[in-house]
Formats: structure tokens, sequence, C-alpha cells
């Protein structure tokens, strides 16, 4: 497959996609699990749909057309649950399946053959083009950006908003770019994973991570490099086998997490156990 | 001239009235002691102080150059975040205009530090915020509303959820501190504020005057 990699430019292409996918999952999925966002960034990834089905329609290209329902929807759930007090709960199921619908009404009223969308759903890292994958480093260098130079100010809005707000800190402003954050990264992840499975490799990572360290700027290194082993051993093992890549990608994650759970449950049973004979000697 | 003044001051949320017809003074160095039960608004009034929420008619008047140092009730944030005490603290020293990367400098420290130290929480500070008792918690947040500088210290129910010898040492700490700030501390803990404080009004809508507990009271009622 080595051979593979250097000679097929999709290879490369899955290869670098991977790796960009785990950066802004990393960062943003710590974020995500801290925040209990997982539903939201199910519901905004899920909207999306009904952009790409737009994309299609008006003959564009569709994870562009992803994009703008993703960043749209995201803000919009949090400027509705603001003013009217809807709990976002019922938002985030309202523009989940809205968007949903509004795909599949697209694609329908779409001209020609319809496309086929299970790549958008379940995710083909295999299939990523080159004007996806320049999207793909632009979103990340965004996101990275935004997230390294202000992270002091991130941690303080995270672990406490209201702290944040008392120091005179616009933590509105804050919350607003943390959205459209969150609404980059699942456009950056759905070509490689799908919609359908994005919120798990958002929040596996981080969970694995957060079993071993608990520091925020650890947490989302090393949830960088968990999701990129993922990543690449899943499109490894999709590739060697011929099955689908995103769902690949997921299941290896979850394995890597219970793995971890007992990797843990051992070193802490060894420590008791240590600390038991010391007591004793 | 009071370093808090409020006058005629009403909040309403919606049609349901929060604190009605408030009027407080507040003078330099002076620790008011405010008591009320749950819902009677005390959280609404340090808020409207905070200035994070606005007054539905009234004035609230604060000195200009006094700047105003928080501790929130302990349940109000997410204990399992990873982060540890010293960068909890740290928090305080943030400025107010983002700085694209933002560092801490060495004065920072060095200032946190030395607050640990006076609140006796300094081998506290590499311990993650979730291995903390409640009395531990209440001391880093103390530590925090500490290091923004402040001449005036807004405490909502600081002794919430802590044990008697906690609660002394707080209380304790807080007198100490009262020598250089002002403090405005809310709760429902009548007991031990009592021995503590110079002043307590208590808080139902309306704000009653109990008296003065060691000095003359300032605040006065309509």
């Amino acid at each position: 497959m080595i051979k593979a990699v250097f000679q097929y430019n999709f290879l490369q292409n899955a290869f670098l996609s991977a790796i960009l996918a785990s950066i802004v999952c990393g960062i943003i999925g710590t974020i995500i699990m801290e925040r209990r966002l997982v539903m939201m960034s199910g519901g905004i990834a899920h909207t999306s749909f009904g952009g790409i089905g737009m994309g299609y329609f008006l003959n564009i290209e569709p994870i562009i057309g992803g994009l703008i329902f993703a960043v749209i929807a995201s803000l919009s759930i949090v400027l509705i649950n603001k003013k009217t007090r809807t709990d976002s709960d019922v938002l985030i199921g309202m523009f989940w399946a809205v968007g949903m619908a509004m795909g599949i009404l697209f694609i329908a009223l779409t001209p020609g053959y319809p496309p086929d969308m299970t790549s958008y759903l379940f995710g083909d890292i295999l299939t990523v083009s080159m004007a996806g994958l320049k999207l793909m480093v632009i979103l990340d260098i965004i996101i990275l950006f935004v997230v390294v130079s202000l992270f002091d100010y991130w941690k303080a809005f995270l672990f406490d908003e209201e702290f944040a707000n008392v120091l005179g800190i616009k933590t509105m402003y804050l919350e607003y770019t943390m959205f459209v954050l969150i609404a980059l990264t699942v456009v950056v992840l759905i070509k490689v994973v799908g919609i359908i499975l994005v919120i798990a490799l958002l929040t596996i990572p981080p969970a694995t991570a957060k079993l071993f360290v608990y520091d925020l700027k650890k947490i989302m290194i090393i949830s960088i490099v968990l999701g990129g082993l993922f990543c690449l051993l899943g499109l490894v093992v999709s590739y060697q086998f011929n099955i689908a890549s995103g769902a690949t990608i997921i299941l290896l994650s979850a394995m890597g997490y219970f793995m971890a759970m007992a990797i843990k449950k051992v070193i802490n049973n060894a420590g008791l156990s240590a600390k038991g004979n010391k007591t004793s000697c | 001239m009071y370093d808090l003044e409020l006058k005629n001051v009403n909040v309403y949320y919606d049609k349901v009235c929060a604190l009605k017809n408030i009027n407080l003074q507040v003078k330099k160095s002076e620790f008011l002691g405010i008591i009320g039960p749950n819902g009677g608004g005390k959280t609404t009034l340090l808020k409207l102080i905070l200035g994070m929420i606005k007054p539905s008619s009234g004035i609230v008047n604060i000195n200009e150059n006094i700047t105003i140092g928080y501790v929130p009730q302990t349940s109000n944030f997410n204990k399992h975040f990873p982060i540890k005490v010293l960068d909890v603290i740290l928090m305080g020293r943030l400025d107010k205009s983002l700085k694209l990367f933002h560092k801490y400098t060495k004065e920072d420290v060095e200032k946190v530090g030395k607050i640990m130290e006076r609140l006796g929480i300094l081998e506290l500070r590499d311990r993650q915020v979730g291995e903390l008792s409640g009395g531990q918690l209440q001391k880093v947040l103390i530590a925090r509303a500490l290091a923004v500088e402040p001449k005036m210290l807004l405490l909502d129910e600081p002794t919430a959820n802590i044990d008697v010898q906690s609660k002394t040492e707080i209380f304790e700490i807080l007198k100490k501190l009262n020598e250089q700030v002002t403090i405005i501390l809310v709760t429902h803990d009548i007991g031990i504020m009592s021995s503590y404080v110079d002043t307590i009004a208590f808080l139902n809508q309306k704000l009653y005057y109990h008296g003065a507990a060691k000095t003359d009271g300032v605040v006065n009622l309509d």
C-alpha cells in the first residue's frame, strides 16, 4: 500500500485529508465535549445535507452549499434559542430534520440522473478531490488560528463564561465564533466520515484522551494524535479489505476507546496495589 | 461619596418583579451582608451591581475608579473541566480586550502566587479543580477575584456546602481583606455572618435594613 500512496493521487489526498480532519477534530471535538455540544454538532452536520443538495441543484460545489448551511444553522440555533427561550434541544431536532428534508427535496428537483449521496452521508475518504482538499486546508488554518491565538480566552470562556463576562470580555463574540468553528469543522469532516458519523469522530478522540490527561491543551493534542491514528489506520484497513472508510474509522475509534478504558483500569489497579504494598510495609 | 449607590431600582423579568424599589448605599471599606430566602432576588442584585443586567427603572451608580472582583457560587460551573488551580486564578489577570497570542506575564504569575500564599492555597496550585473540597474551591475562587486587584469584592453564597471550620476560615480571610476592600456578601447562612459584617440587610424583593453590627449603618430604605 505504501507504494500505492506514492503512485496514486487519490491516496495522497486521502492521507492528507485524514490528517487535516484529525487536527480540527482534536481541537473542536474537545471544546464540543466540554461544552456538551455533541447533539448540537450532530444537528449542524445533518442540516448541512440541505446545503449539499442545494449545491447539486444550483450546480455549485456541493460542499460549499454544505458550508453555508452549516454556518447558518449553527448561528440560527443559538440566536433563536436566546431570543425565544425555546430549548436548544428542540431547535436542534428541527434543524436536523428540516436540513435532511431540504437536501432530499433539492436532489429530487435536480435535473438529470440523481447523484450518489452515500459519500456525503457516510464519507468516502478515497474520493476527496483536489478542490475539496484545498478547502479543508483553508478551514483547518482558520480553525487553528482562531483557537490557538485566543487560547487563554477560550479556556476562560469554556470554564466559566460568567466570570469572563464580568471581566469585561465580550463572551458573546466568543460564543458565536465557537459555533461558526463547529460548523467549519463539520464541513471538514463530511468527506472523511460523512454527515451521519461526524459526531463519533468529534467525541471519541477527546473522550479517550480525557481518560489519561486533565489539561485542556493536552487533551486537544492527544486527541489530534489519536484521531490521526484512527483515521490513517481506518484508511489502510478500508483500502486493504475494500470496505467503507467512514464506518471503518468510526469502528476503529470506538475499539480504541474501549481499549484505552481497559488500559486505564489496569494502570489504576497497578497503582492501587503499589500503594497497598507501601502501606503494608 | 459612596462606592456604590442604588436609587429606586426596580428589576422585572418579563412581568415578574425580582427587585422592588431598592435603595442602597455602600461606602468604602464597608462589609455588607445581604441575607434573604431563595428567589428573593439576591443573585439578581449581584448581577445588577456587576452590570450583567440593566435595571428596569432607577439608577445604579458605581464609583468609576472601582474594580469589582466577583466570587460566584461554586455550583455555577462545570467542576469536571480540565483546568488546574493556577490557571483558574490566572483568569483574573485576563484583560477585557482580546489580544492575539496572549500569554500571562511573569508578573501575573508572581502576583497570583502572592495571593495564593496569603490565602494558604499555594500547595494546591497544580491540582485539578475537580479534586478540590468545597472550602478549597471557595478559596480558589476568592483568589481569582483578588487577582483582578479589586477595590470591591462581591460574593455569592461563599459558605454554601462547606464545613464549619472552612466557613470560619473564609470569614477570617474576608475580615482581613476588608481592611483594604469593600465587601458585599450574599447568603442565607446568617449564623456565622453576623459576627463579621458591619451591616446586615434583608432582601426579599424589597430591601430591609436590619441594623449595624458594629458601626453606623449606611443602608437606607424607603
